[in-house]
């Protein structure tokens, strides 16, 4: 079809600019010139409220998730795509012993400088099986500071999420990587990542709702009077 | 009329360097509350950073390069206030790892940490602005890690953690990337030849991968360079072809 109306035009350059971020995300200088980063652009109304339904779900875990996460999954519901950039290469350290994961790291072993870091276990039950390598998670960094300076050159509205990232990593979007952030790209009018209200409540289809109530009887109230 | 030539374009670094500091400042974050230390280096500084990174007997201090511009991007990384409980930095709770965390001590030589992974997603992300601000800028960059770490013992990234540099520079050829400028007499080539051979010994301590790679290479028919071919311990003689009757 050759006409392509406001609404679908959006969707498509959401998708579009989705793209371009992941592959600004590829290019990017990393240490060693080693990839550590996967991607995955999640897009669709059902997809969306997939990761918003987990949101909400993964909310009830903690405590201190409660509030916060809910507000994720309504910044979430307001957006058109979510591309989730993840970091594979966590477990692997990069032989630097810097000791941004552990501290000191200890004599070397079998030709490896981060002996402390491969000897201590993952925290497998944790939301993030750390320790990470503090060297790939900074490569990563440099992975996704490239994917939002695209955005921010598109004009798209993003900000990097750690909520939606978790959210992935439960709903397996990328299964080789531990560490994963989740970026919201949102096309409206109003940037939905400024001015949240801190009651996750209170949302547009809530106040929506609320108005459809009290429109009758506005109405009747208005007509009687003469109006 | 007025050349454009190096002492010119340093006038436009210096003005290019803020609008590089101000990318960095003003990067999205996972968490709002990075403490990002930006100092925009003088010429001296930059020249003793320059020369903290000379490798002895490997080059000389006072025929450094000495860039244009160089920006110092450093965060304060061992200390988390999210209070998430992800758990990426190897701790269960947030508290844990404030317990856990020493900053940098900067009379010792031990290294910080443990860190919050997403202080330092954030930190990279300043840098990553940084660095694509420069280049926007028509300027060629990279993040420097070990100048950075240079600088940071040095002083002059302030009190912070974890430290890298942005240089800064304009030149036809990319000294970044293309080589070295320093008009290195041939002894010191040579030894810096010497040195990247032993280096790259201890990264292969077995010559299967440089024997696997010769094979590959002689299969085309082209000859490894003396220079790897050096580095190749001969393997055992091969067996004598079997004599045919008729000689």
């Amino acid at each position: 079809m050759p006409i392509e109306r406001h609404n679908e035009a959006i969707q498509n350059a959401v998708i579009h600019a989705g793209r371009l971020m992941l592959a600004a995300a590829t290019t990017a200088p990393v240490h060693g010139g080693v990839d550590v980063m996967e991607g995955c652009l999640v897009y669709g109304r059902d997809e969306i409220e997939d990761v918003a339904g987990k949101l909400e779900e993964l909310s009830a875990q903690k405590k201190q998730w409660d509030q916060s996460f809910r507000r994720e999954a309504n910044i979430v519901r307001e957006s058109q795509a979510v591309l989730f950039l993840g970091c594979h290469r966590g477990h692997d350290p990069f032989g630097h012993a810097c000791g941004r994961c552990l501290g000191p790291q200890g004599d070397p072993e079998d030709g490896t400088r981060c002996t402390r870091f491969r000897n201590t276990p993952k925290l497998n039950d944790a939301p993030f099986p750390g320790p990470m390598c503090g060297i790939r998670v900074s490569s990563f960094g440099y992975t996704v500071g490239s994917a939002l300076w695209i955005a921010q050159r598109l004009f798209i509205d993003t900000r990097p999420k750690f909520p939606v990232g978790l959210a992935g990593l439960k709903l397996g979007y990328l299964p080789r990587c531990k560490f994963i952030v989740g970026l919201p790209l949102s096309v409206t009018s109003k940037n939905p990542f400024d001015d949240v209200l801190a009651n996750p409540d209170i949302t547009r289809d809530y106040l929506v709702e609320r108005l459809d109530r009290i429109w009758p009887i506005f109405r009747s109230v208005l007509s009687t009077l003469g109006g | 009329m007025r050349t454009i030539d190096r002492s010119v374009i340093s006038e436009y670094i210096e003005t290019a360097a803020m609008a590089v500091a101000a990318a960095a400042r003003s990067a999205p974050h996972t968490t709002g509350d990075l403490e990002l230390v930006i100092n925009i280096l003088t010429p001296e500084e930059i020249k003793a950073v320059q020369q903290a990174v000379v490798i002895p007997g490997l080059g000389d201090p006072e025929k450094v390069l000495v860039y244009d511009g160089m920006l110092t991007i450093g965060a304060v990384v061992t200390r988390s206030d999210t209070g998430w409980d992800c758990g990426a930095c190897g701790f269960e709770t947030c508290g844990d790892l404030n317990r856990a965390a020493k900053p940098r001590d900067p009379s010792a030589s031990r290294p910080p940490g443990p860190c919050c992974n997403w202080k330092i997603l954030d930190w990279s992300i300043s840098l990553d602005y940084a660095a694509a601000m420069a280049s926007q800028l028509g300027l060629q960059t990279r993040v420097q890690d070990i100048q950075g770490a240079a600088a940071l013992a040095l002083g002059y990234a302030g009190a912070v953690d974890v430290c890298s540099t942005v240089p800064l520079m304009a030149e036809k050829r990319n000294p970044l990337f293309a080589g070295r400028f320093d008009g290195a007499p041939q002894e010191l080539k040579k030894a810096r030849l010497e040195h990247a051979q032993a280096s790259l010994k201890r990264l292969f301590p077995t010559t299967m991968d440089l024997d696997m790679f010769d094979v590959l290479v002689s299969s085309f028919g082209l000859r490894l360079s003396p220079n790897l071919a050096g580095m190749i311990e001969p393997g055992p003689p091969a067996p004598a072809p079997p004599r045919s009757k008729g000689e």
